[in-house]
């Protein structure tokens, strides 16, 4: 019984992370029906720019981390209004290769300060040991990134039910004509939707560099399996990448442990293969349906 | 008033407006007829800023308003009812219209109160507050697009074919609607394919063929079955 408890907690927290990759990248599709391929480095840069005000700044933990969700925020915002607000009506190919080459741009520019080295990233709470609750066995970071998860979960799900500009961003994700002619400023939402995505991934970012260490390419197998959780959550559903990257975090770790470590390599790419194959619009996805 | 000189617009190198002109006294309903393709639904999504202008101005009470984005349009007193509804198909009736009174900046007991004001025009989206939109029926649904465009307290309402698709008893309905908006002083430019419904609510005509007005008359001199009007509609 404690294996498959140890196995649920870790994949729990790595799930949580998960689930917020796949949040940012279903909040940017949602509104402008286009794919972050970038998202994973968004990540990284919001780990890197914590890491640097904690070491460099000598900021606090939480101040430290606190900028650096702000500052990617402020570089998503930025990001849509400079290079996709010009686009943002051409062929969603064009727009998903430009999230390509930003990719490449925020990794190469992450790579001039720090050059291709690992390093490592501090705990919030490195001298408390581990949890101990009767068989289940939980480190501070696990519930910390668990518990940032839960509260960031419950706070988007007010900000969109209860706050004007969350109703703005929903109603311009269902339905961008009705948006723009009863005076939504729908610019300001695609800006505001890559902040919000943006800060959500630097969240992820600094929550996952204390295990996962911290080095420019650390965001393609975030972004993968975010990706993962994402399609089978059913892309277009908020509550659907939360419940998708629990889902993959779990399946991971039970999967690497009971099959091989091997599989945890590929279990994203299994599971994107097979939700598409058998449940195209995920699990809270809908297929379309017209009136005629 | 709103008042359109020498409107060209389109799509990319497509221009489909070429150069039209037309006024909407205050107070009054204008319609612009014409068949399908004519450009109807275009002078309507360029005068809301939805379509790329190429020249020509749009005034509306007096200010200038085709260079101001849609957002900047609708704060200034235009409101459309467009012709797909384009409601927020998930969201609730009651939210579409919370959004709608959202550029007044509405909230509270002012919000409320212009909602209750709809319900009372539109009983029957009384009945489906909680409803989504997107379960709505056809006619529900022109009722709720029309009562989220009367949330922003337009000074001129722009009604883009209203009654497509609708049954004959909910045109009836729609033709009552507008008739009693407009006795409330709402000034209403009306878009649409059904000549007999426009004549019956409308003050002036305007005749749009190939992106140009061709045509134009106050309604009470015109007769349906006048064979230049039917030719001017093809």
């Amino acid at each position: 019984m404690e294996i498959p408890l140890l196995l649920t907690a870790s994949g729990l927290a790595n799930g949580a992370l998960y689930a917020l990759v796949a949040l940012g990248l279903v909040l940017v599709y949602k509104t402008q029906d286009v794919v972050q391929f970038g998202h994973g480095e968004v990540l990284m840069i919001g780990a890197f720019i914590g890491y640097s005000l904690l070491n460099y700044l000598g900021l606090p933990y939480p101040a430290a981390m606190l900028a650096a969700v702000l500052a990617c925020g402020i570089m998503g915002f930025v990001l849509e209004r400079i290079a996709f607000r010009p686009i943002a009506y051409h062929h969603h190919i064009t727009l998903a290769m430009v999230t390509v080459g930003l990719s490449f741009a925020l990794k190469g520019i992450a790579r001039i300060p720090f050059g291709a080295d690992i390093y490592t990233f501090p705990r919030l709470f490195p001298d408390t040991p581990t949890i101990v609750w009767g068989k289940l066995i939980v480190t501070p970071q696990h519930l910390v990134t668990i518990g940032v998860a839960l509260a960031l979960t419950i706070g988007l799900f007010v900000f969109f039910r209860s706050t004007t500009m969350g109703k703005q961003m929903r109603a311009t994700q269902q339905n961008l004509t009705g948006a723009s002619i009863i005076g939504i400023n729908t610019g300001l939402i695609f800006s505001g939707t890559w902040a919000l995505a943006c800060a959500i991934g630097a969240v992820a970012g600094v929550l996952a560099a204390p295990d996962a260490l911290l080095y420019p390419d650390m965001g393609a197998r975030f972004l993968l399996k975010g990706f993962a959780a994402a399609v089978l959550g059913g892309f277009e559903s908020v509550p659907g990448a939360i419940v998708g990257g629990l889902l993959i975090g779990l399946i991971d770790n039970f999967a690497g442990f009971y099959i091989d470590t091997a599989f945890q390599e590929i279990s994203a790419y299994c599971i994107i293969i097979l939700v598409l194959f058998v449940w195209p619009y995920g699990l809270f996805g809908r297929r379309p349906t017209h009136r005629v | 008033m709103l008042e359109i000189a020498g409107l060209e617009a389109g799509y990319g190198a497509l221009k489909v407006l070429r150069g039209i002109s037309l006024a909407v006294p205050k107070g009054k309903v204008v319609a612009l007829l014409g068949s399908n393709g004519a450009g109807k639904t275009t002078a309507m999504k360029a005068i809301m800023g939805v379509v790329e202008r190429f020249a020509g101005s749009i005034r509306l009470d007096g200010q200038q308003i085709e260079k101001l984005p849609p957002h900047a349009i609708v704060a200034r007193g235009l409101a459309l009812v467009p012709q797909g509804r384009e409601l927020f198909p998930e969201m609730t009736v009651v939210e579409n219209l919370e959004l709608g009174g959202l550029v007044r900046g509405l909230a509270g007991a002012e919000l409320a109160t212009d909602m209750e004001a709809v319900f009372k025009r539109f009983p029957r989206l009384d009945e489906r507050r909680t409803s989504r939109a997107g379960s709505l029926s056809g006619g529900e649904q022109q009722m709720l697009a029309t009562g989220r465009a009367l949330m922003s307290r337009p000074s001129v309402l722009l009604l883009d074919e209203p009654t497509t698709g609708l049954a004959p008893i909910i045109v009836q309905e729609l033709v009552r609607i507008i008739r009693a908006l407009n006795q409330g002083g709402q000034t209403i430019l009306l878009v649409e394919q059904n000549v007999r419904m426009a004549l019956s609510v409308a003050d002036y005509v305007y005749v749009i063929r190939g992106g140009s007005i061709v045509m134009e008359s106050e309604a009470a001199k015109l007769d349906g079955a006048d064979a230049m009007f039917k030719a001017y509609l093809g």
